[in-house]
């Protein structure tokens, strides 16, 4: 299946990325972003909170957003 | 509700218009003006250097040097837009802008729509960081602005502005304007892409994170005074107020009055021209004679020491000399008083 994948850290990237079926949140988290910190993140799924075990389906929305985003002055 | 949704859908599709001028910004018309300019300018310039006419000449060079001053510009500005688009993997259409509208109002209590300004704005809840109480946020997104740099304000709605800081409103907002800090490319990429909900949502991160390393004003002087004399901040209750005019200052900035043992600002302050004692403007009196400032214990019924001394020598000086009394002999004068 293909999910699109926005990691709101440093880049903000938003990509396809294809996963295989039954992959859950913190799966796709691990597998591009790194250890989960559930805490650490915003998560959200088509625009909606996640838990870590949901199943993401083909062409779902994922969203990674860092709870801790450095202003400047 | 229906014009609710009407109205956000009318929002998507400007925004979704003001994405596409961007990406037709990219267009290579004003590249190639800029091009023939060059081109004119360089071939000005070969024919008054064939002619050897200096003054034609150096005025070619001159408007070449700008023309590809302008030129080298407008590259600039292409490669940034060109990397913009190659970065990009989403498509922003009115339909997905819709839905992010339609998502933010599911995130925040407060989405607002302000067609005429072309302006969407989301409310934070209140925000506390390291105990110091900042309030709720407006974000403004100014739609119309959407390809510029900063397209947004963050208004603080019940403002606890710092006392040194004028125009802060938080570690990192001053003017309105946010620093974005390390959230700048993601802000930037959100935008570009019409991911509103992303947009609004690390903004709202940004304004919930402080970094003490690079703050408009640290968190731990928000609550202090800034000493108008020096500028350092102080806590507010070792802040000193000038007895006088109430300027705030640290102990290092106040100077005590010896006669009053109030505290004053140097403005306020001074010192007894004859024991050099600080005292404040205030307590100091002119000496009636010299006019000179004084403190009380210096001056004698309104004249200074040196004065009160000047005149007694002068006195002394101008008294007449008194005669001395004759010497009379023992019984002289003296008659005898019959028994």
């Amino acid at each position: 299946m293909k999910v699109l994948l926005i990691s709101n850290d440093a880049g903000g990237y938003a990509h396809h990325v294809e996963a295989p079926d039954n992959t859950t949140v913190q799966q796709m988290f691990e597998r591009h972003v790194g250890a989960f910190h559930a805490d650490s993140y915003l998560i959200r799924v088509n625009r909606q909170p996640a838990a870590a075990d949901q199943v993401l389906r083909d062409g779902d929305r994922v969203s990674f957003t860092p709870q801790k985003i450095e202003g400047a002055a | 509700m229906k014009n609710e949704i009407k109205q956000d859908y009318r929002a998507a599709v400007e925004m979704m218009q003001s994405l596409q001028h961007m990406r037709d910004a990219t267009s290579m018309s004003h590249f190639d003006d800029s091009i023939v300019q060059c081109k004119r300018w360089q071939r000005r310039l070969e024919m008054a250097t064939q002619h050897n006419w200096p003054t034609a000449a150096r005025d070619a060079r001159d408007r070449l040097h700008g023309a590809l001053d302008i030129l080298r510009m407008r590259t600039t500005h292409s490669i940034d837009n060109l990397k913009r688009q190659s970065r990009s993997h989403i498509e922003p259409t009115a339909t997905l802008i819709f839905q992010e509208i339609q998502a933010l109002r599911g995130e925040f209590d407060s989405v607002t729509i302000d067609g005429s300004n072309q302006r969407l704005t989301v409310t934070t809840t209140s925000i506390v960081l390291d105990g110091v109480l900042l309030g709720s946020f407006e974000i403004r997104l100014n739609w119309k602005y959407i390809k510029e740099s900063s397209p947004f304000d963050v208004i603080a709605l019940e403002p606890n502005e710092p006392a040194s800081g004028e125009g802060v409103t938080h570690p990192h907002v001053q003017s309105d304007s946010l620093c974005e800090g390390e959230g700048s490319d993601a802000i930037r990429r959100a935008l570009d892409e019409g991911r509103l909900y992303d947009f609004f949502c690390i903004v709202d991160q940004i304004l919930r994170t402080y970094n003490s390393g690079s703050a408009y004003v640290q968190l731990d002087d928000w609550n202090g005074v800034n000493c108008r004399s020096c500028g350092d901040t102080v806590d507010s209750d070792q802040a000193l107020a000038c007895s006088n005019c109430e300027t705030e200052l640290c102990m290092e900035c106040s100077t005590c009055c010896d006669s009053c043992c109030e505290r004053y600002c140097e403005e306020c302050a001074s010192s007894c021209e004859s024991c050099g004692d600080d005292a404040c403007k205030m307590c100091l009196k002119s000496c009636d004679d010299c006019g000179e400032s004084f403190c009380p214990s210096c001056l004698s019924e309104g004249t200074c020491d040196d004065c009160l001394n000047n005149e007694n020598a002068e006195n002394a000086k101008d008294e007449p000399e008194q005669p001395c009394p004759a010497v009379q002999p023992v019984c002289v004068g003296k008659a005898s008083v019959p028994a």
